[in-house]
């Protein structure tokens, strides 16, 4: 066997697929399997030193519920909720500062569901985590508007933001449903 | 099942919410990339890719020809993430030394190379398993490596790595083509 009619050796054929066939271009021209393997490796090799990064599976969450949004806010039905609990309400100012920052924890309650919010302040911002509960079930089918950014449940249903302000406005929205609960003053 | 990204492109553009979730799913590793590679920290490129994902949801009539989504999703990316380090040196006042935002865009070169791995690794994840593994060494594994070392880590024989191969890029080649990514 000549030497040309040998199969290439992977090295060789990176190579190629880099920078051209080169002396393989006699033995790509008889050999169609090889000549099929160059081709797609040609265009794909160069695509494994790109080495996609993976989010986390929080985040694809997130990245698939954007499409609660999608209705237009004319199609939802409009109520209301209610604060319930307010953690800064059964103890004074003073004794609010914990050693970790300072926290608040509201319960707001729609007529089927609750919604129930953690605040931490920390040096340069607030920051959040909040849940959907349809009675003791976490529902993860809410977008939480709150003040002027909207949060997409990740998941768990869990909706965590943070923000250099704390919001005074708080809505739940579906694609069928707008819930705007009243204002919390901070 | 494969299906061509026209097709799950008309169930996403119809409301179907699993036709939406396989896209995300398919396309997040890409927009994550692009995101950090522009200069964002892991949190913030996934706040960019909600962003991305939300424009895309919503501008989603309007897409013409979802081959070129994967274009569509790194320019969108880019531009977002540009974006938003403008607005967080503007907020912040970084060191002077850090890096302008319009320094840290992607060459072009590796706007492809991003998208052909994309289409790759969508192709890649319909194959079954072995396959999938062999032409991930294939394509992947450093090019020291050779048809040998590769053959021994499947358990065959160097002979028997050939077929195999030819078998495996046969079914890679189709699903791409259905997949309306065609190599010829």
């Amino acid at each position: 066997m000549k030497s040309s009619d040998r199969h290439p050796t992977r090295a060789q054929m990176l190579a190629a697929a880099r920078s051209g066939p080169g002396r393989l271009r006699g033995h790509l021209q008889r050999c169609a399997e090889c000549l099929k393997w160059f081709e797609m490796l040609r265009r794909f090799s160069p695509a494994g030193s790109a080495g996609l990064m993976a989010p986390s599976e929080d985040a694809v969450e997130r990245w698939i519920n954007v499409s609660l949004l999608a209705p237009p806010p004319s199609l939802r039905t409009k109520s209301s909720g209610r604060v319930v609990f307010d953690s800064w309400r059964e103890r004074p100012a003073a004794v609010r500062d914990l050693p970790e920052g300072l926290v608040r924890r509201l319960r707001l309650a729609a007529p089927d569901l609750d919604l129930e919010i953690v605040g931490e302040q920390r040096r340069r911002e607030w920051r959040f985590i909040a849940r959907v509960y349809r009675g003791r079930t976490a529902a993860g089918d809410f977008v939480l508007r709150a003040g002027r950014q909207r949060v997409v449940p990740g998941g768990d249903g869990f909706l965590t933001w943070s923000s250099s302000r704390p919001p005074r406005t708080v809505v739940l929205i579906s694609p069928d449903r707008e819930i705007r609960f009243e204002n919390v003053s901070w | 099942m494969t299906e061509s990204i026209n097709i799950l492109w008309r169930r996403v553009v119809d409301g179907d919410r699993a036709a939406w979730a396989d896209l995300v799913r398919q396309f997040a590793p890409l927009v994550m990339t692009v995101a950090v590679r522009s200069g964002l920290s892991a949190p913030d490129a996934e706040d960019c890719g909600q962003q991305v994902w939300l424009a895309l949801y919503r501008t989603r009539k309007n897409v013409r020809d979802p081959a070129r989504l994967p274009a569509w999703l790194i320019q969108t990316t880019r531009r977002r993430a540009v974006r938003m380090r403008q607005q967080q040196s503007a907020r912040r006042q970084v060191e002077a030394d850090a890096p302008e935002a319009a320094s840290l865009c992607l060459p072009d070169d590796q706007v492809v190379q991003l998208e052909q791995a994309a289409i790759l690794e969508g192709a890649l994840a319909r194959l079954e398993p072995r396959c999938r593994d062999l032409l991930r060494k294939l394509f992947f594994s450093p090019g020291g490596t050779t048809y040998a070392e590769i053959a021994r880590h499947f358990g065959l024989s160097p002979n028997a790595l050939g077929p195999l191969r030819s078998r495996c890029l046969a079914r890679l080649r189709k699903i791409l083509a259905e997949l309306g990514y065609p190599v010829d």
